[in-house]
């Protein structure tokens, strides 16, 4: 009789305690989401839209998504020809060793075979690096052809953002999700997913 | 009661003795052996308080408490912050709640003379915090700061005016200012906050 009562009182401690954790599981769902980005939050961190067909050939802009620099830069037809005498100093040139979105798409890196979309902020620290576009010596490089010169602690990438051999920064410059309209870029979002 | 307890949980338990204190004041806490439906709404009303404790927390996430912040941080809370709608209605229907559970609480005490001696105390510091409870949902009820807030507080403050000699210096006091403004909607926030926490007892 008094091992009747115990299993019956186990089997109920039992099943008010899976019904109560069932309806604490639920009640946790609105709690945890409310810290998710607000609606706020969200319109202001969307994709911002940039008319590239004024730039000049060989321009650099810097575009603000997220309260992070992007780069835009227009290349020239020469520029993007003589990416491969680069390539040697390189220590990553096909983008193995992080998440590339476009990776064999252009020589830009971007989804254009003209401009080139990448986050300014330099791999190894999060300074901006500085664009010297210039095909001549530098105090940092004597054969220089052109590229990104990080003035923290001296990183270089080319001109389409990717890392040079034996500075401090790791990977190459990230390129973030965008397209392509005719001339209006978009920064933030793959076509589509909108 | 076998202990398959492992020895960690018992090194806990021997400095900080939890089970001894739940066993004590929950599991075998003596109970009227016709404890019947009546005596549920004293542990609903915890139930309740927690609920108002953590939704309350969550919406001082979104909430402002300026004169020109308040009524948008409202908006904000209820349409951009995820399930802010959600959390906002539990906290005011909470509030509700803990009235309709309080009272029902209260009645059983009635009905069952839960008052007599030695008990007179219980039923003391429950009207106390009784009290307590109806100030924190005046204050909550003003932190919106529409046109039923602003006029709430209005009515609710003035009654602090009609206190012989000291009543308006009192009133203006109360305020913080010479109508309901920032400054008072500031002061509910925080004492509707820290109330809470004797409620608890």
């Amino acid at each position: 009789m008094e091992e009747k009562i115990t299993t019956r009182r186990k089997v109920l401690i039992g099943m008010t305690t899976a019904v109560g954790a069932a309806g604490a599981s639920f009640a946790v769902v609105p709690f945890v989401a409310s810290w998710n980005p607000s609606a706020k939050a969200k319109a202001i961190g969307g994709p911002v839209k940039v008319d590239v067909s004024k730039m000049q050939v060989g321009q650099k802009i810097q575009v603000a998504w997220r309260k992070q620099p992007v780069f835009v830069i227009r290349h020239s037809k020469e520029a993007l020809d003589s990416l491969s005498r680069v390539e040697s100093k390189l220590d990553d040139p096909s983008s193995l060793k992080i998440e590339e979105p476009y990776r064999d798409v252009n020589p830009t890196r971007s989804t254009s075979n003209e401009y080139t979309v990448i986050a300014g902020v330099c791999t190894h620290l999060g300074c901006a690096p500085k664009y010297y576009p210039e095909m001549e010596s530098q105090p940092w490089d004597e054969s220089w052809v052109g590229g990104f010169f990080c003035p923290c602690h001296g990183s270089m990438f080319d001109i389409v953002g990717r890392v040079f051999k034996g500075v401090p920064a790791p990977t190459n410059l990230k390129v973030p999700p965008h397209y392509f309209d005719g001339n209006i870029l978009t920064i933030g979002e793959e076509r589509g997913t909108a | 009661m076998t202990q398959k307890s492992s020895g960690f949980f018992n090194w806990i338990n021997a400095r900080l003795p939890i089970v001894n204190t739940y066993e004590r004041h929950l599991s075998k806490h003596p109970v009227p052996k016709k404890v019947n439906f009546w005596y549920l709404f004293g542990a609903l009303a915890s139930v309740v308080l927690i609920i108002q404790i953590v939704s309350g927390i969550w919406l001082m996430f979104g909430y402002e408490n300026t004169e020109e912040g308040a009524f948008a941080s409202i908006e904000y809370i209820m349409r951009d912050i995820e399930y802010g709608w959600v959390i906002r209605y539990m906290h005011t229907t909470g509030a509700s709640m803990f009235f309709a559970v309080v009272y029902l609480h209260m009645f059983r005490g009635l009905l069952y003379g839960s008052y007599h001696k030695p008990r007179e105390l219980v039923w003391v510091f429950g009207m106390t915090i009784y009290l307590v409870m109806m100030a924190e949902g005046f204050l909550g009820y003003v932190l919106p700061y529409g046109q039923m807030s602003y006029w709430g507080a209005q009515v609710i403050i003035s009654l602090f005016g009609a206190i012989p000699y000291i009543g308006e210096s009192l009133e203006i006091w109360v305020r913080g200012d010479y109508y309901i403004s920032g400054a008072t909607i500031s002061k509910s926030r925080v004492i509707s906050r820290f109330t809470s926490s004797p409620t608890i007892c």
